[in-house]
């Protein structure tokens, strides 16, 4: 009984390719489409596994070869495994053992899985994937990989970072265009690795979400760099790491018996791998047992144990430290991260430790021990400087593995997804509240960390070099970050009603401007907050400001009273090239009758009078007499103005239908450096 | 089941459930946010058994077992067909030793209820959750019977290796658990199951000269392989001494302590190597901080199985001098 269950537990991919080769469906003269990639996965230093997706059967075949016009070797159907979707009945009935089944694929998916071996180590290959004789994609100078370099000695190579990305919007385009902006300034260098640590396909990791959050964003890099991915908990809504099915276990083929090095782990939740000098561990903090009893804490152990490398890298989705959009003092997942796999990885000589879920970028001082809840700084930083090269300078660590000589903890999960934060966790030197990714360099004896925001620009700077002996040291009193504060809502207004703006002060959206408003209905989703909102019945314009009953609106709105009590308003506004870089205060200045709550280019920026919800389902209205223009600041909201198309978009609530009026009118103003102001219309 | 679920009555250890983790499509939200959100979703709507479920997700991520509990018995009155609620309710119960009892009362009732064929994908795991508490209350003969219909159904490492354990308290079964082994680590090549073969041919008393020769290879390849040595080292020490190398041994538990001492962390250290390193100072007669490891690992809530070494290692050893746990 066991032994047959054993037999299963080693077959890992069924290849039906032999039989499906056979079948007359393969014949069809029809084109297939691609539906997904080509991408890579599972590298090593002698194999290279190519996947891709076809509505449709085909006759699966890889060409490669050193150069893109010599594509000279060849791997066909027999060698190529091949997964379905659900309904795809002439296959079964071609064949006694049931192909491998695409989680929720659309009907008629084929996905082939290519795993090109005895490939030459460190070398780069050019790729293309046929049906047949008909090229689906490839045989280019973009579809290209390389192969890993001998593990052990130090090859500088750069990996990106990225977490919590899937949305599918703009921001989530915006960061990886930024990195790949990044990445071709002269004096860097490309991609060699990507790691993805979860969240990838907002909100429930569904094939689908995969292909339009993921797949369709990054295909660009998914050709030629493999993405390592750790499971994120939105992925575990369709994904198990217990039975190793889903769309999320679709989309990767992660190692299960150390082909890239590390020790075989039997399933795909969680894995390590081997780079040039350094050792990769991934672990799934989403839905295994996380004791340190547990059989993933078993095999961390021994791979910790066996791995020669020079650096230790762990990456999965909970940080063990954070105050971002998650509390790690307070949610179960997190603590148990820190308190029972960081021993383990602090034992084995973790360097650095890349994790996401929370919304917000936040790194670590060199700490090591940091285990107690709620976390604290005291006894256990080993190095209280900014880690930069051109700051305090690297934090130092003895050449080659020791145990408790300090890692580096990074949150990266501001990939896309919206940001927050609830604090500053102790532990943390940089703490960011911007979307953008994490760059890692590794040259020898040295990391280099840098977090390239949205728009490209470096917002943080470490390293840490490992050299000679060091000896640990705890620093007794280290330098913390400030307490972290919400933004309050200034508000100031004079004896004439005219807002107390901020010396300096210019309209980036006049007062009485023209907007596009909305009046006696709700819009529909969230496109209205956005940039470029087309309706499919165009907002009529007016004048600011809104309203009715007090003599005071440029835009009477005569319906309102008893009818509805909402307004919605949105004005687009443009920057001029470096003028976002200029602006060191915004705000908005407004008329107000009973609440509001503002938007720039998506995000909730301010919100007064308004308890709960918003739009139709907003309560909570508190009462306000309109005393003329007041000013809120609103400094924390500059990350959201876009470099260039920006769009302010402000709902008013009357806190009654039958109230007796209701005033909106807004304008935003910034303050820019000496030099920089500039009046927009 | 009904003579597991008797055997309950007798209160042990917490039982070690692995609680799958479900999360929530808000959960990009933090759970104290989503709780006021599904909380302020109620009171608007009514509560429906999918809100309720949500929110005790949500609860269980904070740890609040009893604001999990009692959501999700309500959301079992408001869904009572939905199996996913109340295998949550069972693995919550089973996080509080107190409530194992009435977890083992209801995973007996859902396998009760969905053991005709074709059995849902969970079933599995309701096996394997059956035999995680008859583990935990020494039950080892229901244990191992439970683990192997789990295997059966889907075959899980984890499951292969608690079974063993089950099997290690049965000598009649001492041959059905070295071939389990045997086989799945040679399928699979896991470290975990690497260890449990190990450390069960190691047996006192009962090994034989063939299994201490299978041992030794397995224990030599780690030992030339492997950058920390010392749970490799203790298991050859071990070996040693079965065979009455008493000088080999020594010096093989005098470099393991060397090797634990800079990794073991002085507030919070790694549960395992502070079993390490009480098993190798039991072996070197330094009984006392040999039982103030057991007293920091008990501390820690390693398992029993995971004690078992240094357990062993201090059994018939003189009545320890006080040492404090810090020592």
């Amino acid at each position: 009984m066991v032994a047959a269950s054993l037999r299963r537990l080693i077959v890992t991919s069924a290849v039906i390719a032999v039989l499906l080769c056979s079948s007359p469906l393969l014949a069809a003269d029809k084109p297939t489409p691609l539906t997904r990639g080509p991408y890579l996965q599972l590298g090593t230093t002698e194999a290279m596994t190519i996947v891709w997706r076809t509505l449709g059967p085909t006759k699966p075949t890889v060409h490669y070869g050193t150069a893109p016009d010599r594509l000279d070797q060849i791997i066909g159907p027999a060698e190529i495994v091949a997964r379905v979707s659900a309904e795809v009945p002439p296959v079964e009935q071609l064949s006694t053992d049931k192909p491998l089944p695409l989680h929720s694929a659309p009907t008629g998916t084929w996905q082939y899985e290519a795993k090109l071996g005895k490939l030459a180590v460190d070398t780069k290959y050019y790729y293309a994937v046929f049906d047949g004789v008909r090229k689906l994609a490839g045989g280019d100078e973009e579809h290209y990989f390389h192969t890993h370099p001998k593990p052990g000695p130090a090859k500088p190579f750069r990996f990106w970072v990225v977490g919590d990305s899937g949305t599918g919007d703009d921001t989530q385009r915006a960061v990886y265009d930024a990195m790949r902006s990044y990445v071709k300034i002269e004096g860097q260098r490309p991609l060699d690795l990507y790691l993805h640590v979860g969240d990838m396909a907002y909100p429930k990791g569904t094939d689908d979400e995969f292909q339009r959050k993921f797949f369709d964003i990054y295909q660009p890099t998914l050709r030629n760099t493999v993405c390592w991915a750790a499971m994120g908990n939105h992925e575990g809504y369709t994904s198990k790491g217990t039975t190793g099915i889903g769309p999320y276990y679709d989309a990767y083929v992660c190692p299960k018996r150390a082909e890239a090095g590390g020790l075989p782990s039997t399933t795909e939740a969680f894995y390590s791998f081997d780079y040039a000098n350094v050792h990769f561990i991934c672990l799934d903090s989403h839905d295994l047992d996380r004791s340190p009893a547990g059989v993933m804490a078993m095999w961390l152990r021994a791979d910790l144990d066996r791995t020669k490398a020079d650096w230790i890298v762990a990456f999965f989705h909970h940080p063990p430290y954070t105050k971002g959009s998650h509390d790690s003092d307070k949610e179960g997942s997190l603590i148990e991260m820190r308190e029972q796999i960081m021993p383990i990885l602090e034992a084995g000589g973790v360097d650095l430790v890349l994790t996401g879920h929370s919304h917000i970028y936040e790194r670590s001082m060199l700490i090591d021990g940091a285990y107690h809840t709620p976390t604290i700084a005291q006894g256990v930083v080993l190095d209280d400087g900014d880690g930069s090269p051109e700051g305090d300078g690297p934090y130092r660590k003895s050449a080659g593995i020791h145990p408790h000589e300090g890692a580096v903890q990074i949150v990266t999960g501001h990939g896309g997804a919206k940001l927050s934060r609830k604090g500053t966790s102790p532990v943390m030197k940089v703490v960011v509240t911007e979307h953008g990714s994490t760059l890692i360099d590794v040259d020898g004896d040295t990391l280099t960390g840098t977090m390239v925001n949205r728009y490209a620009v470096r917002r943080d700077l470490f390293q840490i070099v490992k050299r000679g002996t060091v000896t640990p040291q705890i620093v007794a009193n280290p330098r913390q970050l400030p307490p972290f504060k919400l933004p309050t809502k200034f508000t100031s207004v004079d004896a004439k009603g005219e807002p107390v703006l901020p010396t300096g002060a210019e309209p980036l959206i006049a007062r009485h401007a023209q907007w596009e408003f909305l009046a006696g209905d709700h819009p529909e989703g969230e496109a209205w907050k956005l940039p470029d909102f087309m309706p499919a019945k165009p907002w009529p314009e007016g004048q600011a400001g809104f309203g009715y009953g007090d003599d005071d609106d440029a835009t009477e709105i005569k319906t309102m009273r008893n009818k509805f009590s909402v307004v919605y308003a949105r004005h687009e506004f443009e920057l001029d090239g470096g003028e976002k870089e200029q602006i060191t205060d915004l705000g908005i200045a407004i008329n107000y009758d009973d609440g509001f709550i503002a938007y720039l280019n998506g995000h909730e920026v301010l919100r007064v009078g308004v308890a709960e919800g918003s739009g139709a389902k907003a309560k909570k209205i508190t009462s306000h007499n309109p005393k003329g223009y007041e000013y809120f600041s609103m400094k924390h909201a500059i990350p959201y103005l876009d470099i260039d198309h920006n769009v302010l978009a402000v709902e008013g609530h009357n806190n009654s239908l039958g109230s007796s009026d209701f005033s909106l009118d807004p304008y935003l103003v910034a303050v820019k450096k000496p030099g920089g102001n500039k009046e927009k219309k | 089941m009904a003579d597991l679920c008797r055997q309950f009555t007798m209160l042990v250890a917490a039982a070690a459930i692995v609680a799958g983790d479900v999360s929530s499509a808000r959960a990009h939200e933090s759970p104290e946010h989503v709780i006021e959100v599904l909380t302020a979703e109620m009171e608007r709507t009514g509560p429906t058994a999918e809100l309720l479920y949500r929110r005790a997700v949500e609860h269980r991520a904070m740890r609040d077992w009893p604001a999990a509990e009692a959501d999700l018995r309500a959301a079992t009155q408001l869904a009572p067909e939905d199996a996913s609620i109340h295998i949550e309710l069972a693995r919550v119960l089973a996080k509080d030793r107190d409530r194992a009892f009435e977890a083992a009362l209801l995973i007996d009732g859902l396998q009760r209820k969905y053991s005709a064929a074709p059995k849902p994908d969970f079933y599995a795991d309701l096996i394997a959750l059956e035999g995680e508490l008859n583990l935990e209350f020494g039950a080892w003969e229901e244990a191992a019977l439970a683990f192997d219909r789990a295997i059966e159904l889907r075959p899980e490492v984890a499951w292969c290796v608690q079974r063993s354990r089950a099997l290690s308290h049965l000598p009649e079964k001492r041959e059905e658990q070295l071939r389990g082994l045997r086989d799945v680590y040679t399928a699979t090549q896991n470290p975990a199951l690497l260890r449990e073969l190990c450390d069960a041919l190691l047996k006192a008393d009962v090994s034989t000269a063939a299994e201490h020769r299978e041992a030794t290879a397995l224990i030599e390849a780690e030992l030339v392989a492997n950058r920390f040595r010392s749970a490799w080292l203790i298991r050859r020490a071990k070996l040693h001494r079965i065979e009455g190398r008493t000088a080999a041994a020594t010096a093989d538990l005098r470099e393991a302590l060397a090797e634990l001492e800079p990794r073991i962390h002085p507030t919070r250290p790694d549960v395992e190597l502070v079993v390490q390193r009480g098993a190798a100072l039991a072996m070197l007669d330094e009984v006392a901080k040999a039982r103030a490891d057991l007293r920091r690992a008990e501390y820690l809530y390693a398992p029993d199985w995971m004690l078992a070494p240094l357990v062993e290692a201090l059994a018939g050893r003189a009545a320890p001098t006080a040492v404090s746990p810090d020592e």
